[in-house]
C-alpha cells in the first residue's frame, strides 16, 4: 500500500521559489494500477522522483508499507530502490553495452542475488514472460526495436519482485499498436504479480483503462477518478 | 557479471576512442619508464664517479707542477703524517727522476722534437735564450728516460694489463722494474733482461703498454729502490691520498694544509669531478623532470578521458543509481575502467619504454656532452693553456663518465613505473569518481 500525505516539493529558481508539488495527498492500494495525467510541467515526473526516492520532498510523507521513505538514510533509500521499486522509463534507459539479459541481471545483482546462475535463470524467465526470445535476450539494446527495449525495461523493473512499479510515459516513445501491447503487459502483470503500478501518461485512452487516474495541475492533485 | 567485468567491458566499448586513449597513455608511460631508466643510470654513474675520482687528493712539494718548478721533496715523516690523517684510506707515494746517458745504458725511446728541445734547454741553459737558427750539435739537449718509483706500480701504469711478465712489488726495495713497450723495443728488452741504472743492474719483470708514448717510454720501479738508487732516502715527489668518502674531501684538504703548511701544494679532484659531473647531473635533472612531466601528462590523459566518459554516460550512471546501484559500485566500475585503460596502456608503454630507454639515454648523454664541451671550449680561453685541471681534463673526464653510462632496466625501476602508472589511474579517476558520486538519479527522469 502506498500512501502520500501533504507532499510538497519546492525548487529554488533565481530569487524566488517554484512549487513543483503542493499538498499532494493520495493513496493507492496494493495491486492497483493507477495513472497520473497532466500537462507538461505539472509535476508528474517530480512526483515519480519522490515516490521512487530519487529526490527528497520539501515536506510531507510517502508511506510504503507504513515506512516513510523520505526519512530513510541514503543507503536505505538505495536499498528501497533496488528491492521495493521498479522503474520503467519513456526512453527505456537500458545500459547500452550490456545485452538484454545482462540488463535484467544487473537489477538482480543490485537486488542482492549473489549467485550468477540464479540471476541468469530469473532474468531468462522474466524476459520470456515479457515476450523476448532467447535470441533477442543476447542482443544489445541498439539491436532491439523500441517495443522490445521497453519489454526488457519492464522485465528489469520486475526483476526483484518490487511492491511498486513507477512508469514514466511507458508508451510515449512507441507507436499506438506497440504502446497498447506494452500497456496490456503492464496491466496483466499488475494482476498476476499483485504489483502496484503508477504510470505517468499523456494518453487519456490508456489512462482511462487504469484502475484510478490522478490529474496534476500546477503541482496540485486536482481530480481523483475511479 | 560483476562490477570488474562491467568496468573492463566499459573501458573497451568504443574501439576507436579506447585505442586513442591507450596510445596516448602508452606513449606517456613509455616516456616515464625511459626517463626513469635514464635518471637511474645517470645517478648510478654519478655515485660511481663520486666514489672514485672525487675522493683523491694530490700532494706535491710546494712550487712543483707536472715535473716543472722548484721546491724540496716531501719527506718520509710528512708521508707518514699524511697516511695517518683521519679519513685517508690509502696513500700512493711517488718519486720521479730522469735517467741521463751517464746514469744508464738505456737508449731513450723518445725523440726530442722542437717543443721537447725548447723545454729541455731550460735544464742545461737556464735563463738563456734559444740561439738563432737553433742550438749547435754539442749544445743540443739530450732526451732522458723517466723513472717512476712508486708504492703502487699498477696505478703508475694506469691499472692497465702488462703485455708480458708480472707486476713488481712497490713496497719492496728489489732491483726490479717494469719497462714501457716503447723503451723495451728500442733497447731489445724482454722479461728477464737487465739494464743498468745509477751503477746497478736492474731486472725487467714486466713490459707494459698503455697507449701513451711518453708513459710507454719510461721505467717503473719500487719507491724504496729509486730512493736508494738516487740517494734520496725517504724523499717523495708526489703523493695521491684517497679519502674514505667524497663528503670528507674538503675537511681532509684543510687538515693537510694545516699540517703541511707551505711545504706542499694540495689539490683535490673535487672541482674537476664536479665539472665533469655537471652534464650528468643536468641529464639526471632533465630525466627527473621528464618523469614528472610524463606522469602529469598520463594523469591528465586519464583524468580528461574519464571526465569525458562520465559526462557522456551521465544518464547511464543515473539509471544505474535509479535501479538500486550503490554509489560505491558505480564509482568502482568507473575506477575499474580507468585502471583497465591504464594497465593496458601501461603494458604497451612498458614495452615501448624498454625499446626506447637505451637509445633515449644515450641521446640525452650525447646531446648534453656536446653542449658541455661547447660551453667549456667557449669559456676556456685561459684555461686551455693549463695542462691539467682545465678544459682538457674536464673534457677527458666527461668522455670517460658519459661513455660509461649504460641504460639498464632494474626491477626497482619497473616497480616504480608500475607504481606511477597506478598513481596515474587513481589521480585520473579521483575527480570523475567524485563527479559520479554527485550524479543524482532524479536528473534521469527530469531529462526524459
Amino acid at each position: 500500500m502506498l500512501s502520500v500525505k501533504k507532499l510538497t516539493k519546492t525548487f529554488q529558481a533565481g530569487h524566488g521559489e517554484v512549487h513543483a508539488l503542493a499538498d499532494v495527498t493520495f493513496r493507492v492500494e496494493t495491486g492497483e494500477f493507477a495513472s497520473i495525467i497532466g500537462k507538461s510541467g505539472s509535476g508528474k515526473s517530480t512526483l515519480l522522483s519522490l515516490l521512487g526516492a530519487l529526490d527528497s520532498p520539501s515536506s510531507g510523507e510517502i508511506l510504503v508499507d507504513e515506512t516513510d521513505i523520505a526519512k530513510l538514510s541514503q543507503k536505505k533509500q538505495t536499498d528501497y530502490r533496488a528491492r521495493k521499486i521498479g522503474f520503467v522509463f519513456q526512453h527505456y534507459n537500458l545500459i547500452p553495452n550490456l545485452s538484454a539479459l545482462e540488463n535484467v541481471m544487473l537489477a538482480l545483482e543490485f537486488g542482492g542475488i549473489k549467485a550468477a546462475h540464479e540471476r541468469r535463470e530469473r532474468a531468462t524467465k522474466l524476459l520470456n514472460e515479457v515476450g523476448i526470445t532467447d535470441d533477442q535476450q543476447l542482443r544489445k539494446p541498439a539491436r532491439l526495436s523500441g517495443g522490445q527495449q521497453q519489454r526488457v525495461s519492464i522485465a528489469r523493473a520486475l526483476a526483484n519482485r518490487p511492491a511498486i512499479i513507477l512508469a514514466d510515459e511507458p508508451t510515449g516513445n512507441l507507436d499506438t499498436e506497440t504502446g497498447k501491447k506494452i500497456f496490456d503487459l503492464l496491466h496483466s502483470l499488475s494482476r498476476s504479480e499483485n504489483t502496484t503500478i503508477l504510470a505517468v501518461t499523456h494518453d487519456l485512452e490508456i489512462a482511462g483503462k487504469t484502475d484510478r487516474t490522478f490529474t496534476l495541475k500546477d503541482g496540485r492533485l486536482t481530480i481523483k477518478q475511479k | 557479471m560483476n562490477v570488474i567485468t562491467r568496468g573492463i567491458r566499459g573501458a573497451l566499448r568504443g574501439p576507436l576512442r579506447s585505442g586513442a586513449i591507450l596510445l596516448m597513455l602508452a606513449i606517456s608511460i613509455g616516456l616515464i619508464l625511459a626517463m626513469l631508466v635514464a635518471h637511474s643510470s645517470v645517478e648510478a654513474k654519478i655515485a660511481e664517479v663520486k666514489a672514485s675520482t672525487a675522493t683523491q687528493i694530490t700532494i706535491s712539494p710546494a712550487g712543483i707542477s707536472g715535473g716543472i718548478g722548484g721546491g724540496d721533496a716531501l719527506t718520509a715523516d710528512q708521508a707518514e703524517t699524511v697516511a695517518n690523517t683521519t679519513h685517508i684510506a690509502s696513500v700512493t707515494s711517488v718519486l720521479t727522476d730522469q735517467l741521463g746517458s751517464d746514469d744508464t745504458n738505456l737508449t731513450p725511446s723518445l725523440e726530442l722534437g722542437n717543443l721537447g728541445k725548447r723545454q729541455m734547454r731550460f735544464e742545461s741553459r737556464e735563463g738563456m735564450a734559444m740561439p738563432e737558427g737553433g742550438p749547435s750539435e754539442s749544445e743540443m739537449p739530450k732526451p732522458k728516460t723517466s723513472v717512476t718509483g712508486t708504492t703502487n706500480p699498477a696505478a703508475a701504469i694506469e691499472n692497465s694489463t702488462l703485455t708480458s711478465g708480472e707486476m713488481i712489488d712497490g713496497t719492496s726495495s728489489d732491483m726490479t722494474a717494469l719497462v714501457g713497450k716503447g723503451l723495451a723495443e728500442k733497447n731489445n728488452l724482454s722479461v728477464g733482461s737487465t739494464f743498468t741504472a745509477y751503477g746497478n743492474t736492474i731486472t725487467v719483470k714486466g713490459i707494459y703498454s698503455i697507449g701513451n708514448t711518453f708513459i710507454d717510454s719510461g721505467v717503473v720501479m719500487p719507491l724504496a729502490t729509486v730512493q736508494a738508487l738516487t740517494d734520496q732516502s725517504g724523499a717523495v715527489s708526489s703523493m695521491t691520498a684517497t679519502v674514505d668518502s667524497s663528503d670528507n674531501v674538503s675537511s681532509v684538504v684543510s687538515t693537510l694544509k694545516n699540517i703541511l703548511k707551505d711545504k706542499a701544494d694540495i689539490a683535490s679532484q673535487e672541482e674537476q669531478a664536479a665539472n665533469s659531473l655537471k652534464p650528468l647531473e643536468s641529464i639526471s635533472g632533465l630525466a627527473l623532470a621528464g618523469v614528472i612531466g610524463a606522469s602529469i601528462a598520463g594523469a591528465a590523459i586519464v583524468l580528461l578521458s574519464m571526465i569525458m566518459i562520465v559526462r557522456e554516460r551521465r544518464r547511464e550512471i543515473g539509471v544505474i543509481k535509479a535501479i538500486g546501484g550503490k554509489n560505491s559500485k558505480v564509482v568502482a566500475q568507473f575506477i575499474t575502467e580507468a585502471l583497465t585503460l591504464t594497465i593496458i596502456g601501461g603494458i604497451i608503454g612498458i614495452g615501448l619504454g624498454i625499446a626506447v630507454s637505451g637509445p633515449m639515454t644515450q641521446s640525452l648523454v650525447e646531446n648534453s656532452q656536446s653542449q658541455q664541451k661547447a660551453e667549456s671550449a667557449s669559456g676556456g680561453g685561459e684555461r686551455i693553456t693549463i695542462a691539467k685541471g682545465g678544459f682538457g681534463a674536464v673534457a677527458s673526464q666527461l668522455n670517460t663518465n658519459t661513455k660509461a653510462v649504460t641504460a639498464s632496466l632494474t626491477p626497482q625501476i619497473l616497480a616504480t613505473s608500475i607504481g606511477l602508472m597506478l598513481l596515474i589511474a587513481i589521480i585520473g579517476s579521483a575527480v570523475p569518481a567524485w563527479a559520479i558520486s554527485r550524479v543524482r538519479p532524479a536528473e534521469v527522469l527530469r531529462t526524459e
